[in-house]
């Protein structure tokens, strides 16, 4: 099965580019970042970009967002030409409450009534079910 | 009216009365495949559900709290605004070129 081609914009040339010098001049876990990061733009994003990703919503509507490894991927997928653009990778920033806060929307969700459902809690809630 | 859409939540959520807690051992609990809401006086206390599934709950929830947090993070947003724009314009390169230009001028990789 032939993916989807990958691009990459301005921003995420940049970040693959730092990435990658890090990887070659130093022992450090950058050279694992790397991989994941190829992982995603050659197996995971290639194959599955709708399905990996979640679609944003509101002011960023177009776009889908991936998380994997601590890394997040920004990108716009075009299905008539199996092209994806990824518009930018990002690290952080992350809030020192993050369990706390997932663990208090857990039990939102659980417990929500289906007015006050967001779509996304309720896409989240579906795919962590059986 | 108190009652939960629990259909709606999940198919596989049932609603119980609080005295079915006192007759679950630990195997039924493992092998429990229902997300259990416990209920009092048709009122929603608690809800059980496997480990398995709290988990991959929260990871998700991770992932959208870690998302909400880049995205109201002005130099992060700038960057995805900068991409969108540069896709916009056509300003953009695949991968192989990327990493042609990275190997060419670090052939140590």
């Amino acid at each position: 099965m032939i993916g989807y081609r990958i691009k990459l914009a301005i921003p995420a040339v940049r970040f693959y580019e730092n990435l990658s010098n890090l990887a070659a001049d130093t022992e450090s876990g950058n050279r694992d970042l790397l991989v994941s990061v190829d992982t995603v733009l050659d197996t995971i994003l290639t194959h599955t970009p709708t399905s990996s990703g979640r679609a944003l919503k509101g002011f960023w509507t177009g776009i889908h967002w991936l998380s994997f490894n601590g890394l997040h991927y920004f990108y716009e997928v075009f299905t008539h030409s199996q092209m994806i653009i990824v518009l930018s990778i990002l690290d952080g920033p992350i809030s020192d409450d993050r369990m706390q806060k997932a663990a208090e929307l857990c039990s939102e969700i659980l417990l929500a009534r289906k007015a006050s459902l967001s779509p996304q809690a309720n896409r989240a809630f579906g795919a962590a079910a059986h | 009216m108190n009652s939960i859409p629990n259909s709606y939540v999940n198919p596989n959520v049932r609603t119980v009365g609080v005295s079915k807690l006192r007759s679950l051992n630990a195997t039924q609990l493992r092998d429990m495949d229902k997300t259990l809401v416990i209920q009092e006086n048709n009122e929603p206390v608690a809800v059980l559900l496997k480990y398995e599934e709290y988990l991959a709950m929260q990871e998700k929830m991770l992932s959208v709290i870690d998302a909400q947090s880049i995205l109201s993070d002005k130099n992060a947003a700038n960057s995805i605004l900068s991409g969108r724009a540069d896709a916009k314009a056509g300003n953009t390169r695949s991968i192989e070129d990327v990493r042609e230009s990275i190997n060419r001028n670090n052939p140590k990789k």
